[in-house]
């Protein structure tokens, strides 16, 4: 689940987008990828999810649980369990690099 | 015409009136120095390259100097300055040829933008060009000395100058950067290599240069198309060890060890990008160089 410490926004599920898609920069090979911010001049080494989830949040904006039922689609419970972590893990670490942020979505 | 054809006297004596204007492909450079171990270290190491007109255009204009005053008597020391503007600190006269080397890769690093410069060695074979990037005291410039005297044509051991439109890196085939025990080791590994004596005493230790070999200077001029990146790392009593490195790594050693990737911003990504997908990228640990020229060569042996 997500971790309202790093964001809250009062929201259960809140809607995930990239911080600033027209600064993004991608390369993705497949162990893993880099990501250049045009807007701190930063490039980041990011793994092969994290690349998977910046290249779904540049489709359109989605929820935790959105991004979930994308990436795991046919995986065992258990593993869909764990792989459901890395994904929260791996948003909060792409918002603490401001790749991505939390947005308000209409109720 | 070439700088040894000059004779030591005339290259002095321009050298004294500024005028000293040398080739260095792709770059001029127009030197002045008081101080004669410049001109004798300049005849030694760069006697194959052209001069270049002494009223032309010159992309930088580097000055090493004594500084004036009683203390010249008791210690010389030199002061470096570009485009007439003292620059760096002053160092013992002694280090005055490597405060030109040092001067002009700063120069180099500092405008000439149109190139994306990495702090990496060059070699070339073939057409196909070696980058070996990697920090300081990683062992890159004596893996780049070795290999220069063992088929593989130097480019660079400090700056790759990579062209981001034609893709083709440039050589400028300037002397090689020695240290303390890699100075013994390239005697030994290669007798016939031209060095200056060393200098004891420095920031950096004990520093010697060495000549690129004639191949590499007569054929200065013709660019290679990147093909194999290597980060070499110098590992006291470790049989060879090359083993692939992730691309993305790659990228970002590479964007780290540049000195005007951010310059160069989203355009420098793309090419970092299409440089690293166009080499087959690798680690690489050594410590004897027969072993590592044998790796080295194996690999470029490969099927692409």
């Amino acid at each position: 689940m997500p971790n309202r410490a790093v964001y809250d926004l009062g929201m259960a599920d809140p809607a995930w987008a990239l911080s600033r898609p027209e600064d993004l920069l991608m390369r993705d090979w497949d162990d893993c990828g880099a990501v250049y911010d045009a807007a701190s001049g930063d490039t980041h080494l990011v793994n092969a999810l994290a690349i998977e989830l910046l290249v779904l949040l540049r489709q359109k904006p989605s929820s935790e649980a959105e991004l979930v039922r994308s990436l795991i689609d046919d995986m065992p419970d258990d593993t869909a369990t764990a792989a459901a972590e890395q994904i929260a893990s791996q948003l909060l670490w792409l918002q603490r690099l401001g790749l991505v942020q939390p947005i308000a979505t209409p109720p | 015409m070439k700088l040894a054809d000059l004779g030591a006297a005339a290259l002095h004596d321009l050298l004294r009136r500024g005028t000293l204007t040398l080739h260095t492909p792709p770059f001029v450079v127009r030197l002045r120095s008081d101080i004669a171990r410049v001109g004798d270290d300049l005849l030694h190491l760069y006697p194959n390259f052209e001069l270049a007109d002494e009223a032309g255009f010159a992309d930088f204009h580097l000055e090493v100097n004594r500084v004036p005053g009683l203390r010249r008597w008791m210690k010389p020391m030199a002061r470096f300055g570009s485009d007439g503007e003292a620059a760096f600190s002053t160092l013992p006269a002694e280090q005055a040829f490597h405060m030109i080397e040092w001067g002009l890769n700063w120069a180099v690093t500092s405008s000439a933008h149109h190139f994306l410069l990495y702090h990496a060695a060059v070699l070339e074979r073939d057409g196909m060009a070696l980058m070996l990037p990697a920090p300081p005291g990683s062992g890159k410039s004596t893996l780049a000395a070795a290999l220069a005297h063992r088929g593989w044509r130097l480019l660079s051991d400090e700056l790759a100058l990579y062209n981001p439109r034609s893709r083709l890196v440039q050589g400028m085939a300037r002397p090689v950067n020695l240290k303390n025990a890699a100075i013994s080791l390239i005697r030994e590994f290669a007798p016939d290599a031209v060095m200056t004596a060393p200098v004891p005493d420095t920031a950096k230790g004990t520093l010697a240069l060495m000549r690129a070999p004639g191949d590499s200077v007569a054929r200065v001029l013709e660019p290679a198309r990147p093909a194999w990146i290597v980060m070499p790392r110098y590992v006291a009593g470790s049989s060879p060890l090359l083993v692939p490195m992730a691309k993305a790594r790659m990228l970002l050693l590479l964007a780290e060890q540049a000195f005007n990737y951010e310059v160069h911003g989203r355009d420098g990504f793309n090419a970092t990008g299409d440089l690293v997908d166009a080499c087959s990228c690798h680690e690489f640990s050594y410590s004897r160089l027969d072993d590592a020229v044998h790796a080295i060569d194996a690999l470029a042996a490969l099927p692409s």
